[in-house]
């Protein structure tokens, strides 16, 4: 799994709309993955985590309708990680596999910087097939926060 | 099923009551010779009514496919030979060029008569209302309720209703004494009166002698009866104050009707349709994954509740508990496996899919403590305590109907998703984004078809999710029945269309939720009766019900036309024959 701090970095860095497109794509599918690895069957957040799961495949699936989204990710594979601890990919996915209330907290960081980022390159985009893809994904983006970012006792 | 709906049972127990009171008026009439003209009139009202119910018996039976030598073949006659006798006795009972129904009478006892008849007029009605037929007239199942309402045991409790009627309606008759005929016309309807009545009686005799070989099924008459309209009841919308667990039951089962229902209508859709979304599919999942959850919680909490008391019970809805985190597993699958595909419409929810969350929601509020609770509910939520959940042991059927009712709109739902995949799949419309291919797939589109191994993989997973949650559906169908709970009709409606031996039904969303009990059902009956092009389908996996009943019309019609066009050409050749012989014979 990519590192989510290393994902939110780049949608949040994004000079272009290309480049927010790829990156926001990717945190969609950081989303998913940090959601596929939360197996405990009914903990907290059990349902709102399932449900955010479709909410973000339709937000990654919308992106695919930006005609600006490159063909192949853009990620910069140099980018570094720390090699060990909660901050690294292994850590963060072991983490979110173990405690839902993390997981959780990780897919709404995630989805709160897509929503913001997507947003700003709607503003950006000359194509209304790219503005609307990113205003899609924007919603989807927002209908995960809802789930996850959790507003019960 | 708490919904305060009117059910077919309620008509015919209107009609039986006008009957009665017309029996005890008809001693009492005033006017001989008007009361017999218009009891003539009521009672041809009444057997033109009844006819139309055995028009639509006759109409069911005759397209099913029975052996020779099979019993239905019993009942099937009974039923043609009671569709004569009342159709006689409604023909004999009309004046030439008067509508019976359209007569106001004074006398009493014709005024129950045709007040029976209006009521069994409304029930059919209530029964018509889950068929459509589409554009080439064909008649469809509707809902699930239809193919309940077909089913062997309610047909034959309906022709066993209708003949008792029939009977009853016999016994309508102006008394000796009082039916003086005073000149030429009250005679002429004494007369016909007294033919009709025979041919009433007729009709009785001819369903018991049916009746005596094979009895009705119990089954038959609680299926019958529970019909329900087939209107939606209104969508639950949570209001201020706190809902008791019998609002939240009550908002569970019309949720539920109403998922089935979207269900249904989405197992139907023409592959074309851009109802049919990858959104609709996963969001479905992703409910239903948690209401399967709450299942689980509910039955799991319902066991402990009755364990001193009823240990059996107790047992079993452990069972059903098991059975509900095995269906939960595999939803939770599907739903993975839905992230990896896409269709050509995306981003719609549909009306099955909306239910589906609201499920979810009135589930998750019955099986936790919290009423407030919700899917955005972060942190732990505590689970309903047995006791607030069933305080008595009279409130657990209403729980337990609470859960056979979400259960039963799982497996549609899940019937449904694999419907869909499957019309897709067969369509070649199930895509994949390029992203997720490989680096060596070099297609510079976003989209393309989606690899066989993942269409393959997808309706894998379809087929588990939807057997796992009609197996959950079935153990909660037994426990329904077994504690006398609200939904125990609808139980034995469903467990009615499970058995149900035609092929053209077990292919439906209903019971495709066992898939393979309808594999194999459609196997052995497609060897002899099932037309080319409805093997065809089958073949290709499609269990939609307007496509099969569409193939079907068409074999039907191939076979027509050929049989048509054979005895068009015996007799060219006949005559060409006889012609040959005529002259030239002679010579």
């Amino acid at each position: 799994m990519t590192n989510p701090s290393t994902v939110r970095q780049r949608v949040e860095e994004a000079g272009n709309l290309a480049e927010v497109l790829d990156a926001a794509y990717e945190a969609f599918e950081t989303v998913l993955s940090v959601i596929d690895g939360y197996h405990d069957g009914g903990g907290p957040f059990f349902a709102g985590l399932l449900m955010a799961s479709a909410a973000a495949a339709d937000g990654r699936n919308a992106l695919l309708e930006a005609p600006s989204l490159p063909l192949t990710s853009q990620a910069d594979l140099s980018v570094a990680e720390p090699e060990s601890g909660a901050r690294s990919s292994a850590g963060v996915a072991a983490q979110a596999a173990g405690d839902p209330v993390a997981a959780a907290a990780t897919v709404a960081a995630l989805s709160a910087s897509a929503a913001s980022g997507l947003r700003r390159a709607a503003a950006w985009a000359v194509a209304a097939a790219d503005r609307a893809a990113c205003l899609d994904a924007a919603r989807y983006a927002d209908e995960v926060l809802v789930l996850t970012r959790g507003n019960g006792p | 099923m708490t919904t305060a709906r009117p059910s077919f049972g309620d008509f015919l127990t209107a009609a039986r009551g006008h009957l009665t009171a017309a029996r005890a008026e008809a001693a009492v009439t005033q006017a001989p010779g008007r009361d017999v003209q218009e009891l003539t009139d009521g009672v041809a009202h009444l057997a033109a009514v009844l006819s139309r119910y055995t028009a639509d018996l006759t109409r069911t039976t005759g397209t099913l496919r029975y052996d020779e030598s099979d019993s239905p073949r019993l009942w099937d006659r009974a039923a043609l030979q009671a569709h004569d006798a009342l159709t006689s006795a409604a023909q004999l009972c009309t004046r030439p060029g008067t509508d019976p129904a359209a007569d106001h009478p004074a006398t009493s006892a014709a005024r129950c008569l045709h007040a029976a008849a209006a009521s069994l007029t409304a029930g059919r009605d209530l029964l018509q209302g889950h068929f459509t037929t589409n554009a080439s007239g064909a008649r469809l199942h509707g809902s699930a309720w239809a193919l309940a309402v077909t089913s062997r045991p309610a047909s034959r409790a309906l022709l066993s209703e209708v003949a008792s009627l029939a009977e009853e309606a016999a016994a309508v008759g102006p008394s000796p004494a009082r039916s003086v005929p005073p000149g030429a016309t009250a005679s002429e309807a004494l007369s016909r009166l007294s033919v009709a009545r025979y041919w009433l009686r007729q009709a009785g005799v001819c369903v018991r002698a049916a009746e005596r070989s094979e009895p009705v099924p119990p089954a038959g008459r609680v299926i019958l009866v529970a019909v329900p309209a087939n209107a939606l009841p209104a969508r639950r919308i949570l209001e201020g104050s706190e809902p008791t667990v019998a609002e939240l039951c009550d908002a569970v089962t019309a949720t539920a009707e109403r998922a089935r229902s979207a269900a249904w209508t989405a197992a139907s859709l023409d592959p074309h349709s851009i109802s049919i979304s990858v959104t609709s599919w996963h969001r479905i999942a992703a409910a239903s994954t948690a209401t399967s959850h709450h299942c689980h919680l509910l039955c799991d909490t319902l066991a402990g509740r009755v364990a001193a008391d009823r240990a059996g019970l107790s047992t079993e809805l452990r069972q059903a508990a098991e059975q509900a985190g095995q269906a939960r597993q595999q939803w939770l699958e599907s739903a993975r496996k839905f992230k990896q595909i896409t269709t050509e419409v995306r981003g719609h929810a549909s009306p099955a899919a909306l239910e589906a969350a609201d499920l979810a929601l009135w589930t998750g509020k019955l099986a936790y403590a919290d009423p407030a609770w919700d899917p955005t509910s972060g942190t732990s939520q505590p689970v309903r305590s047995a006791v607030s959940l069933a305080p008595r042991l009279d409130d657990v059927p209403g729980v337990v109907a609470a859960i056979h009712e979400s259960s039963e709109a799982l497996s549609s739902l899940a019937a449904a998703n694999l419907e869909q995949a499957r019309q897709l799949a067969g369509t070649r419309r199930l895509l994949v984004a390029v992203r997720w291919l490989p680096e060596n797939y070099d297609i510079p589109h976003p989209f393309t078809l989606a690899p066989e191994t993942h269409a393959a993989g997808l309706l894998g997973h379809c087929q588990e999710t939807a057997r796992a949650a009609a197996l959950n559906a079935e153990v909660t169908r037994t426990t329904a029945v077994q504690v006398g709970s609200p939904s125990r009709a609808l139980a034995v409606a469903m467990q009615a269309v499970r058995d149900r031996p035609e092929p053209a039904v077990s292919a439906t969303p209903a019971v495709s939720a066992t898939p393979a009990i309808s594999v194999g059902n459609h196997t052995v009956d497609g060897q002899d009766n099932t037309g080319p092009v409805e093997a065809r389908l089958r073949t290709m996996g499609v269990t939609n019900p307007r496509m099969l009943w569409r193939a079907e019309a068409v074999d039907q019609a191939a076979r027509q036309v050929i049989g048509d066009a054979t005895a068009d050409l015996v007799q060219r050749r006949q005559t060409r024959s006889a012609g040959l012989r005529g002259p030239e014979g002679e010579l």
